[in-house]
């Protein structure tokens, strides 16, 4: 097999994938690591919500082009994902909740979302099986979900069509620069080197270990988010749920299972990957859950998982070159990732290709610890 | 939530859980016995509902008695009808019954959760009609009453003859027992089940029973297929070197019993990430244990058959071992009290092990079982993958069962993957030429088994839901 | 308190002790059965052995493992979703299908 590409890409989930694909598409021959499988991490086990509600509000106009790629897949990727178009509704219960709400949809209009505030009979006409005890609600048109175990497959034959080299169960364990990047991986306890000009970390929450191969230090939190779901339910929720706080998403599947993420934390490391619920959290996120769509009283939980996502410092994004590694660039740490990531990755894929793309608001100096 | 915290917690009251749970009462600490069943004796002693007014000369209906009042009359604090479905960091155990969720703490757990049933797949065996073979044990011994009126018995292991005894007993018709084993592998097991002569004796006077009734026996021969018809079943009989073969033979019942041994519960050493290794005669997956049958997770043991399928008498004496290590790590027995006794009862699980060891070897289902799998033949009864679904996901890269779940939805159903984990392994495992082993298993994840939403709330108030942080803007 | 003689519906272990029996309705049929009887059990000694469907290929399906682990019972009991196999018929219990 050849050992030398233009590209070695460390991370296949949503945005190394999509910066892969993109960079492939312009003619470059790109290399593919990931340390398990491709979307087996964050982007194969979050909730799917592609919500302009839970987005940063400065990463607002980032979401709304990443959701209208993702309403537009079967032209840039594959057909075989669900994914739908719904409104979005976040609610609030109490005084204080409203005022939230009221606050975080201007701040996201000010940065172009479009979030109408409806009163609690606006809100029931649109989605009957809410809780009659909501006060308001944000309505967004723009709004909707994705199916997340099924992008893994998709963009895997997307990369296959395009002859990128995909290398699974392959760890980095050292990366060297002297005239190209030399990538040492590890697979089965064989060792093997790689080479390229440019190299793209995209490795969600163990960007942190690769990057100190490079002498590149910064603080990255490794958060457990846990998610819900419960068995077949027949179809009652046409929308996407969230409350002001931000603690709750909710949607139903085609399929009839009903998805409850929000957030609430767990526990997880990156060095095995194993994670644990906090029991106090989990019924927390129950009842929140129940509260908001009494529907669940109908059903059962079926099962309890978490996955890790990457949180930096200022609970921004990271894109864009890795000072003093010429050749090296960092993708990731979005929180909504998967919502904005086919934009993101993109958008990186055209920088390093050359194109005018300001990506200075994401640059990485900002979170480099002084030696 | 009150704040006692149990010195052990023992999750099932069979054999094993039982004995662990007797040995440590002995003792002046705190036990908590949790079982989802009403009554004590696991699957082996499975007792009629109480509202039964049954024939309690039977004689496991009595030893189950015995041991019922045991733990009545002993400091156990017991909690039928409870089902666990979460074990967390410290050992805090949540539990719901059908209408509320309770929480337990301990310092100590014992799993002791027994076995589910496995069944290699064949044509039409989602059809309603095809039940177990472990599930027909409890209909006949628990429920009192045969499934159906003509029963047809297939599969392997103990419980055929379990089942056909039952059946007879009560008065029932057999229409033919289908056995994957020949006569001569039972033969070649014959000489261990010796070292047991009373279960000897009373299996043997099974065997007779069975023959003397003159039931058909087709042995070396499956079930490739069951189809309804109006209220019967149709069943083809191959046998196990002409499965691919057109030719069978055709039967008809009203019920098909059907079972290819049992499987270790292993939810909750997945659950609590203990490492597993895989054993094909003990039943598959099983956690790796110490000889005190403590798991690599600290003061986390497990018992009985959940740790390896040997049987009830070989639980009892695992059940005494795990007791009597956590008596000692309790400070309550000396090092050398610990030695003694382990001395004692390690050689008695010695002497019983072998008698569930041979048993075991005609429990494991004929590699040539996997041909009945067809390409349309469903796999995942809960998500509806067939062996072609599974095959498509191995050519597209899923070499791992925990990818190929992913991908499917093989094992994301209601059953969380314990009625097709053996059959998803065998399936993968062959199109992707790898051993079993070499696929892993599937990540154990809470609930363990479902609980309604509206139980895990409970009763709360908005202002009661813990409130985290809100998610910066 | 009914005297049991449908033996050709039920067979008893014990030849001479009473059992309670009391009457219980699938979709709102009456029936009869002894007391405690787990109701999948109930259900398919009365001929109601297709009791749901799956969910994609939408194939019938009914009692299975008899232990609550398979998950392919469930049916409406007295008003809720329920694992029948390990649900008890008492006096009045309402079963829909």
């Amino acid at each position: 097999m050849n050992k030398t590409f233009d590209t070695i890409i460390v991370g296949a989930g949503i945005m190394g994938s999509t910066v892969a694909l993109f960079l492939a598409r312009a003619g470059k021959k790109v290399l593919l690591i990931d340390k398990s499988q491709i979307f087996r991490s964050a982007s194969g086990s979050n909730a799917g919500t592609l919500t302009i509600h839970m987005t940063r509000a400065s990463l607002v106009p980032y979401a709304l082009k990443g959701w209208e790629m993702w309403m537009n897949l079967s032209e840039w990727l594959s057909r075989d994902i669900e994914v739908k178009h719904q409104p979005g509704l976040c609610l609030a219960f109490t005084e204080e909740e409203e005022k939230l709400l009221v606050e975080r949809s201007k701040i996201r209009n000010d940065n172009g979302a479009n979030i109408k505030i409806l009163n609690s009979a606006e809100a029931q006409k649109i989605e009957p099986s809410l809780s009659k005890k909501i006060r308001c609600a944000a309505f967004s048109e723009i709004d909707g979900y994705a199916y997340a175990n099924q992008t893994g497959l998709a963009y895997k034959k997307a990369l296959q069509k395009e002859n990128i080299t995909i290398l699974e169960n392959s760890e980095v364990i050292k990366i060297k620069k002297n005239a190209k990047f030399s990538v040492t991986i590890s697979n089965k306890n064989i060792n093997q080197d790689y080479y390229a000009d440019q190299i793209v970390l995209a490795c969600g929450v163990w960007l942190g270990e690769i990057l100190k191969m490079m002498n590149v230090k910064i603080n990255l939190k490794c958060l457990a988010q846990q998610l819900i779901v419960t068995e077949r339910m027949n179809n009652f929720l046409n929308s996407v749920i969230t409350i002001a706080n931000g603690k709750l998403s909710l949607k139903q599947f085609s399929n009839g299972n009903v998805l409850i993420g929000g957030g609430w934390p767990g526990v997880g490391e990156t060095k095995d990957k194993f994670t644990s619920t906090i029991p106090e959290n989990l019924i927390g996120n129950i009842r929140l859950a129940c509260y908001t769509t009494p529907e669940l009283k109908n059903t059962r939980i079926s099962r309890i998982w978490l996955g890790l996502e990457a949180e930096t410092d200022d609970a921004m994004p990271i894109i864009g070159k890795i000072p003093d590694n010429e050749g090296a660039y960092i993708i990731g740490s979005v929180h909504s990732g998967y919502t904005s990531g086919p934009y993101m990755g993109k958008l990186l894929s055209e920088y390093i290709l050359g194109k005018n793309v300001n990506l200075d608001s994401f640059n990485i100096s900002r979170l480099i610890q002084k030696q | 939530m009150n704040n006692k915290v149990y010195d052990v917690a023992i999750i099932g009251s069979g054999p094993s859980g039982i004995a662990a749970a007797l040995e440590l009462s002995k003792y002046n600490i705190n036990i908590l016995l949790i079982d989802n069943n009403e009554r004590v004796g696991g699957q082996i002693y499975r007792a009629s509902p109480p509202e039964f007014k049954s024939d309690e000369s039977v004689e496991e209906m009595q030893i189950q008695k015995d041991l019922e009042e045991k733990i009545k009359k002993s400091n156990i604090v017991y909690k039928p009808n409870h089902t666990v479905w979460q074990i967390s960091e410290n050992f805090r155990i949540d539990g719901f019954t059908e209408s509320e969720a309770f929480v337990w703490r301990a310092n100590k757990i014992i799993v002791a959760t027994g076995t589910t049933e496995r069944i290699v797949p064949f044509s039409g065996w989602t059809n309603p009609g095809v039940i177990g073979l472990a599930a027909t044990t409890i209909i006949l011994k628990s429920q009192q009453t045969m499934p159906g009126k003509k029963i047809i018995i297939a599969g392997c292991g103990p419980l055929l003859l379990v089942v056909a005894y039952y059946t007879l007993k009560l008065g029932g018709k057999i229409e033919a027992i289908i056995d994957t084993n020949s006569k001569w592998t039972w033969l070649k097991n014959f000489i261990f089940l010796f070292s047991n002569i009373p279960l000897f004796i009373k299996g043997f006077k099974w065997i007779l029973k069975i023959l003397l009734c003159r039931i058909p026996i087709y042995s070396n021969c499956t079930v490739t297929s069951a189809e309804n018809n109006n209220d019967l079943l149709n069943v083809e009989i191959k046998n196990l070197n002409n499965i691919e073969n057109s030719k069978s033979i055709k039967l008809q019942c009203d019920t098909l019993c059907v079972g290819h041994g049992l499987i270790p519960s292993t939810d909750f050493s997945r659950l609590m990430n203990a490492h597993h290794k895989f054993d094909k005669y003990l039943g598959g997956w099983i956690p790796e244990v110490n000889k005190y049958f403590e798991t690599s997770v600290p003061n986390f043991y497990q018992i009985g058959d959940a740790s390896g399928v040997l049987g009830a008498m070989p639980a009892y004496e695992k059940g005494k071992i795990a007791a009597i290590s956590i008596i000692h790590k309790m400070n309550l027995l000396s090092d050398y009290e610990l030695d003694q006794q382990y001395k004692i009862l390690s050689k008695k699980l010695k002497r019983l092990k072998i008698f569930g060891e041979a048993i075991s070897k005609i429990s494991f289902p004929n590699d040539l079982l996997y041909k009945q799998i067809l390409p349309e033949t469903i796999v995942c009864r809960c998500e509806d993958i067939t062996r072609k679904d599974i095959e498509n996901s191995a050519n597209n890269g899923a070499h791992d069962l925990n990818q190929l779940k992913t991908w499917t939805r093989c094992g994301m159903g209601p059953c969380q993957g314990r009625t097709c984990h053996y059959a998803t392994s065998l399936v993968l495992a062959k199109c992707t030429n790898k051993k079993i082993e070499d696929l892993g298993y599937w990540t154990g994840r809470a609930p363990v088994r479902p609980i309604p939403f509206y139980v895990a709330a409970g009763d709360f108030t908005y202002e009661e839901i813990t409130k985290i942080e809100s998610t910066p803007i | 308190m009914l005297k049991y003689n449908q033996r050709n519906k039920f067979i008893n272990m014990s030849s001479t002790t009473l059992n309670r029996i009391v009457e219980f309705y699938i979709n709102e049929k009456k029936y009869f059965a002894r007391e405690g009887t787990s109701v999948a059990l109930a259900l398919y000694n009365n001929n109601y052995k297709k009791i749901r469907k799956s969910p994609k290929l939408k194939t019938d399906r009914g009692l299975f493992c008899m232990m609550g682990s398979c998950q392919e019972c469930i049916v409406n009991i007295d008003g809720v979703k329920k694992l029948s196999c390990i649900s008890k018929i008492k006096k009045n219990t309402k079963i829909f299908i």
